[in-house]
């Protein structure tokens, strides 16, 4: 068990897995390889003609769009549900289960577990785009005005990338937190934290979204982009080098997680206590941030002054957080309470 | 000596309650160690804390001499925990769970599980879920075997198992610590178990050992007597810690003492005018040490 790829963990990942991997596959496949079965099937129906001549030059349209503008978030966002999913299943199925209990009686290393899953997944991503990637090669080999194969490479890295860092974004949630359903819920609020600060950076500066300041909305966008789910298209765009990145970071921080976790807190809804104190400060945030938000609304109705809306948007946002704060903080004891209580001796 | 297993004063807490609370063990070499509480007394949490699934809070693990590290999976290649709650791959056939064990131990012997098998009728070809509690022990333990273990670790290892693969499987046990000099641990709360197998008991009690040695030391060490005591129960032995359990009928006394030498004589010193030994199995020696700790009155259990 030395090894950097244990044989015994990989058999068991893809004996227990490969049917999964499959699906994923298709999921993937479903928009490149669906766009062509619908072009055939149309030609098949319109049986040449002007109506055929109209389906083929739509599919080449659609085709080339989707190799040179695509986006993750649109077009391809089955992609991201099926690798956060695939990720959850991956990080929670075994803890849940209570196979990991078993692994770990046996010869089995932590971190030769987490390792094998994440680049299990990690494989199945990379394997599933690279034969993608050939299909869209082979079709656009039939392209009557061809794209240049540096951008069919181009939607090919970015796929793996940004599929790569949800992925791993949500492994690391799924290492947080236990259940497929807490990790998805986990993973949309990592994902769309950087979405969320974007508008309180926007809205808490200029009063109002929409009248925000260029330079303003400059920065704030560049914060949304550190979320994969709204990455850019292309390679010339430096983020990709950030959604990379996040590829080694997010197994990092749940390997980092991982090696924590005490085998009796495997299954815990949170696997470290201390991942509490990120989630009470998360809710505060947020839903402080609701507060803010309805506060400056009713400056903006009165017709107030920008200043105005500025100090109750933060003004309400902090108190807002705090009294959030209080009410989550009074919950977990009131619960620890509970469990102390009913604990066995 | 070097002894297989060596846990000194380990503790462990699962939030307030404490699981395992200051126990020592030994285990040496090819010896039979028998784990014996009621449910919840810590036996579990004891043998997961031997192979290093769990981490004491405190006291310490050797196994073969050495001190367990926080990852304890090179020590396990030559460690098998048996046990009916452990999980296994639901989807997996017999067969691809022997193939996953061989893929993960170094020392497995595939001709001795295909051999063992075939004793215990278990099919390679049936998946994990469609197996009963027994069938999944007795391939357990097939596998265990196999791989040749140094130490076996068994938790309820008769869990589901009929009599006459039940007696198939504790002659194995046998044969692995007799030929090969497997050290063995085994919880369990079949005393009829333990007194055909072990030659070390522990009885375990709210985390604690309450009585531990070898069988047949612990067996000489309390005794039962019918005695008739005309004067009654005397002073000394009233509150006395060596007395376990006492009954009377008038003057027909019965007792049972633990750790008193030569106690029929001392009865006879103090006016007792018949005293006869009663023999008793490990099933009572275990209910009056127990009583004693409050456990069970009478048949019903306080806690």
């Amino acid at each position: 068990m030395a090894s950097y790829f244990p044989k015994a963990l990989w058999y068991k990942e893809w004996r227990h897995h490969r049917g999964k991997a499959l699906l994923a596959f298709c999921a993937f496949a479903l928009v490149p390889v669906g766009r062509v079965l619908v072009l055939w099937t149309g030609l098949l129906t319109t049986n040449g003609g002007t109506a055929a001549m109209v389906n083929r030059g739509l599919f080449w349209k659609s085709f080339t769009t989707s190799l040179t503008s695509f986006q993750v978030g649109r077009g391809e966002s089955v992609s991201a549900v099926v690798v956060v999913l695939m990720a959850a299943i991956l990080a929670s199925n075994e803890r849940t289960q209570g196979t990991l209990l078993t692994a770990l009686s046996m010869p089995v290393r932590r971190d030769d577990w987490l390792r094998t899953k994440f680049l299990f997944g990690i494989g199945v991503i990379l394997a599933s785009y690279t034969i993608l990637a050939l299909w869209q090669t082979g079709v656009n080999f039939f392209n009557p005005h061809p794209v240049a194969l540096a951008a069919v490479c181009n939607w090919w890295v970015m796929m793996f990338i940004v599929n790569g860092a949800i992925f791993s974004v949500a492994f690391f949630a799924g290492v947080c937190v236990t259940g497929i359903f807490w990790t998805v819920i986990a993973t949309v609020g990592v994902l769309g934290f950087p979405v969320w600060l974007n508008l309180l950076i926007v809205t808490g500066t200029t009063g109002a979204p929409y009248f925000s300041s260029p330079w303003v909305s400059l920065a704030a966008s560049y914060v949304e982009r550190l979320s994969p789910v709204l990455a850019g298209t292309s390679l010339r765009d430096p983020t990709w080098v950030w959604y990379l990145a996040l590829i080694p970071l997010g197994y990092l921080a749940a390997k980092g997680v991982f090696m924590r976790i005490k085998t009796e807190d495997l299954d815990r809804f949170l696997t470290l206590s201390s991942l509490k104190y990120w989630l009470q400060g998360g809710i505060s945030v947020v839903v402080g941030s609701y507060f803010a938000e309805m506060a400056r609304g009713q400056q903006e109705y009165v017709n107030a002054p920008p200043a105005a809306e500025l100090g109750w948007f933060w003004g309400a946002f902090v108190i807002g957080s705090v009294l959030v704060w209080l009410v989550v903080y009074a919950i977990w004891q009131t619960i620890g309470r509970r469990q102390s209580r009913t604990a066995p001796s | 000596m070097t002894f297989s297993v060596e846990a000194v004063d380990v503790t462990k807490r699962f939030g307030a309650s404490v699981a395992v609370d200051g126990v020592s063990v030994q285990v040496q070499e090819g010896s039979i160690y028998g784990l014996v509480g009621a449910n919840g007394a810590g036996k579990t949490t004891l043998l997961r804390l031997v192979i290093g699934m769990l981490q004491p809070d405190g006291g310490e693990v050797r196994l073969f001499g050495e001190r367990l590290p926080r990852d304890a999976a090179a020590l396990r290649q030559q460690v098998q925990y048996v046990a009916p709650d452990m999980e296994l791959f639901r989807t997996f056939t017999v067969q691809e769970m022997l193939r996953y064990t061989g893929l993960l131990y170094e020392h497995f012997d595939a001709e001795r599980c295909d051999r063992l098998l075939d004793v215990l009728q278990v099919s390679r070809t049936r998946r994990v879920r469609h197996l009963s509690t027994g069938m999944k022990m007795q391939m357990r333990l097939a596998m265990a075997l196999s791989t040749r273990p140094q130490l076996l670790v068994l938790d309820e290892p008769a869990t589901g198992l009929d009599p006459v693969v039940k007696r198939q499987f504790l002659q194995l046990i046998l044969q692995e610590a007799a030929g090969y000099g497997t050290a063995v641990i085994m919880a369990t709360h079949q005393l009829e178990d333990v007194e055909r197998l072990v030659d070390h008991v522990a009885f375990m009690y709210q985390g604690r050992i309450v009585k531990a040695g070898d069988l047949e030391a612990l067996r000489g060490s309390i005794c039962k007597l019918q005695v008739v005591l005309p004067q009654g129960l005397p002073s000394w032995l009233e509150d006395s810690p060596h007395l376990l359990h006492t009954h009377h009928s008038g003057q027909l006394y019965t007792l049972v003492l633990q750790d008193i030498a030569d106690a029929a004589a001392r009865l006879r010193e103090v006016g007792a005018t018949y005293v006869e030994t009663v023999s008793m199995d490990l099933d009572e020696v275990f209910q009056y040490v127990m009583e004693k700790e409050g456990y069970v009155r009478n048949g019903i259990l306080l806690s």
